[in-house]
């Protein structure tokens, strides 16, 4: 099967096409992922890592965290809209924040080391008001009061914030996030081999964020799939270069079918050759980017259209240049 | 010419699908220049930042209720405190004597004012607008030295973004080395909160690293209920990686689809066009009027790029205050030059008078 320079190039054109898409649709879809009022849970930044434990499983507190070991790491964990969280925090990222009615020396104190080696009820109370006599099952010792805005109560159902150490066993969510990325590799490959598994955000579909794009850049990047149009412009005039071949075929006989054929057999034989670099950086993209958050069907389907969405524009334009040819009454001219 | 122009305007009319898809197509590669550009220009300004940093402050985080106060601790820290590192503290009982605000200096209080000496003892130093000569501590008098600039108060006021002394009536009693340790010794002894509230209130100077990361190692773990607030992000947002991996490969695919395809299309726009620049230049159409042709095409895709580009928001007024303004353009400026120069030489490549035979249009 012999290619030429020309069909190499419009192939090379639709695998450049191809790559710019994945990518812009990317970020469309990460833009509307991480709008979602839950994506970043407790105001944890863009490492963060959520993990589900699979039913029936039960771990504590130190089948998963070394505190002389682990930190540079705030991990919190709850059960599914539990009212309380158990936070483990060695590096006081979320000390005193909204304390209420301040934090007072004497009178307000965070989780400190001892806390988790000894376990202690120690615990935050989110409460419009502060309450300085509380405890609970959960709290025997109120280290301060925080106001509903914390971000401890970012989903608006957190009313005790307490020393992970002291509960029994790890909640059915681990919220992990990290400076420390080999501590934080560490925790997660432990919490993998203690039956959890890691969970990815509220996942908002290729499709459906193309819908939900919202925003300036979101609407740029949306836009930008008109690339599709230089494909079906430059499809044309391939082919219209081409026409005198096309003229020749057609006046030895070819026909729509078996010319369309003959060409699309290549076509689509090269442009599903050239979907494996897209697929082989898109799968490099998904390791190393944090906001590639593809998954790897809508990937396929989304690379399915595009060898669909090509070869469709490719035969349209196939049609256009020969049903010029056809109706050209000059075509002997070129057999002369 | 303004046949020419007319021209270009005709073709614009014949290939506006082409037309538009290359604005849109323009528009979207502008854009991705734009957040490279920002990306870079936050990036550097961050950096800049961190290396402006002049002052290390702490958060404290207490981690006792009952704080307890150990001389050991308090001597280690003086030790701290003997050379780029300050303290300070607002004596009520001496404010509300003197009516004036009187701060209690502790170490290297050439941080406060470069007027004062980094020496052993008591000194007491006040602004040159100080009409006070005594001032009375602990049934001892001092004198009161009137030697600080008020003009050359706070030096970091600009990186903390207030000054803590503004009062030209400011009075700056200054202890440094063993008068140090027993005033603070003094005080903690009676409140031991007044020792982790001059931990707290820490001032080290950030070229000396070796310094902040002795007393912030010595003070989490050797000194009993407090910490300090720390974070898990340091100073790097990721942009570079942000730039290497997603957006400089996006502006090479499309960089490559647009210039592919122009190459494909173009051919073929000339091709069919041929016939017609053909009989312009044997009418009499010299080889520029054909080429303005052409520019009058291209020219019009710039101009509506650029257009969009500003009456949408890509680019604002203000970055061309910065870098970004400029390297969002270059590209649009290359395209604009390399165009006609391609265009220039394709048509002198192409032998015009061999297509009047009658050919396919």
């Amino acid at each position: 099967m012999n290619f030429s320079t020309r069909q190499l190039l419009i192939n090379l054109i639709s695998i450049l096409i191809a790559l710019s898409a994945v990518m812009m649709l990317s970020y469309v879809q990460a833009s509307v992922i991480n709008r979602a009022p839950n994506a970043f849970p407790f105001n944890m930044g863009l490492n963060y890592v959520i993990m589900k434990r699979y039913p029936g499983q039960r771990v504590s507190f130190d089948d998963i965290v070394d505190v002389d070991e682990d930190t540079g790491v705030l991990i919190i964990s709850r059960d599914e809209n539990s009212e309380t969280i158990g936070v483990y925090d060695p590096n006081m990222t979320k000390a005193f924040e909204n304390t209420i009615p301040g934090r007072l020396m004497g009178m307000t104190r965070y989780f400190s080391y001892d806390d988790y080696v000894n376990k202690t009820k120690a615990g935050i109370l989110v409460t419009y008001a502060p309450r300085q006599e509380y405890t609970s099952d959960n709290i025997s010792e109120l280290l301060y009061c925080t106001d509903l805005r914390s971000s401890f109560n970012y989903d608006r159902q957190v009313k005790e914030v307490v020393n992970l150490a002291s509960l029994d066993t790890l909640g059915e969510y681990v919220y992990l996030d990290y400076g420390d990325e080999e501590v934080a590799n560490r925790i997660i490959k432990r919490l993998r081999d203690s039956g959890y598994r890691r969970q990815t955000p509220e996942y908002v579909g290729l499709l459906k964020s193309l819908f939900s794009a919202k925003g300036f850049y979101d609407g740029i990047m949306t836009g930008g799939l008109l690339i599709y149009v230089f494909f079906g412009l430059a499809a044309f005039w391939h082919f219209y270069n081409d026409r005198k071949t096309i003229s020749i075929h057609f006046l030895h006989g070819g026909t729509l079918k078996k010319m369309a054929g003959n060409l699309g057999v290549k076509f689509i034989l090269l442009n599903l050759l050239g979907m494996i670099p897209v697929l082989l950086f898109s799968f490099f993209q998904q390791r190393t980017i944090f906001f590639f958050m593809m998954t790897d069907f809508s990937l396929m389907t989304f690379l399915a259209v595009h060898v669909l969405l090509t070869s469709l524009m490719y035969f349209l334009a196939f049609y256009f240049v020969f049903v010029m040819v056809r109706t050209s009454r000059r075509g002997d001219y070129y057999v002369r | 010419m303004y046949a020419n122009f007319l021209l270009g305007l005709q073709d614009i009319w014949k290939h506006k699908i082409f037309f538009g898809a290359c604005i849109a197509f323009l528009v979207v590669f502008s854009t991705v220049i734009v957040m490279i550009a920002v990306s870079i220009y936050v990036d550097l300004q961050h950096q800049r930042l961190m290396e402006a940093k002049v002052l290390e402050t702490f958060e404290p985080v207490y981690t006792r209720f009952d704080l307890s106060y150990d001389r050991e601790d308090l001597e280690y820290i003086s030790r701290i405190y003997a050379k780029n590192a300050v303290s300070t503290r607002e004596s009520q009982s001496l404010s509300s004597s003197y009516g004036r605000p009187v701060a209690l200096v502790f170490g290297d209080g050439s941080l406060i004012n470069p007027g004062i000496v980094n020496r052993e003892g008591i000194t007491v130093y006040a602004y040159d607008t100080c009409d006070l000569e005594y001032i009375e501590i602990l049934g001892v008098e001092h004198k009161i030295k009137p030697i600080l600039s008020f003009a050359e108060r706070f030096q970091f006021e600009s990186y903390l973004s207030f000054d803590p002394f503004p009062s030209p009536e400011s009075i700056f009693v200054v202890y440094q080395g063993e008068a140090m340790v027993e005033i603070i010794h003094y005080m903690a002894e009676r409140n031991p909160e007044r020792f982790f509230e001059i931990i707290g209130n820490t001032w080290i100077l950030a070229e000396d690293s070796k310094r902040i990361d002795d007393f912030t190692g010595y003070i989490k773990n050797h000194v009993e209920g407090i910490s300090f607030k720390d974070y898990l992000y340091k100073g790097n947002y990721g942009y570079g990686f942000f730039i290497s991996s997603y957006l400089l490969p996006l502006v090479a695919a499309l960089a490559l689809t647009g210039i592919l395809s122009f190459l494909v299309i173009f051919q073929g726009m000339l091709q069919r066009m041929k016939r017609d620049l053909t009989i312009h230049i044997q009418s009499g159409a010299r080889f520029g009027d054909v080429l303005l042709r052409f520019c009058v095409f291209f020219g019009a895709i710039i101009g509506i790029t650029l257009a969009i580009i500003h009456i949408i928001g890509v680019i604002r007024a203000y970055d061309y205050e910065s870098f970004i303004g400029p390297v969002t353009l270059a590209p649009l400026l290359i395209i604009a030059i390399s165009i006609p120069i391609y265009i220039a030489r394709a048509l002198k490549r192409t032998n015009l008078f061999d297509n009047l035979r009658g050919d396919m249009t």
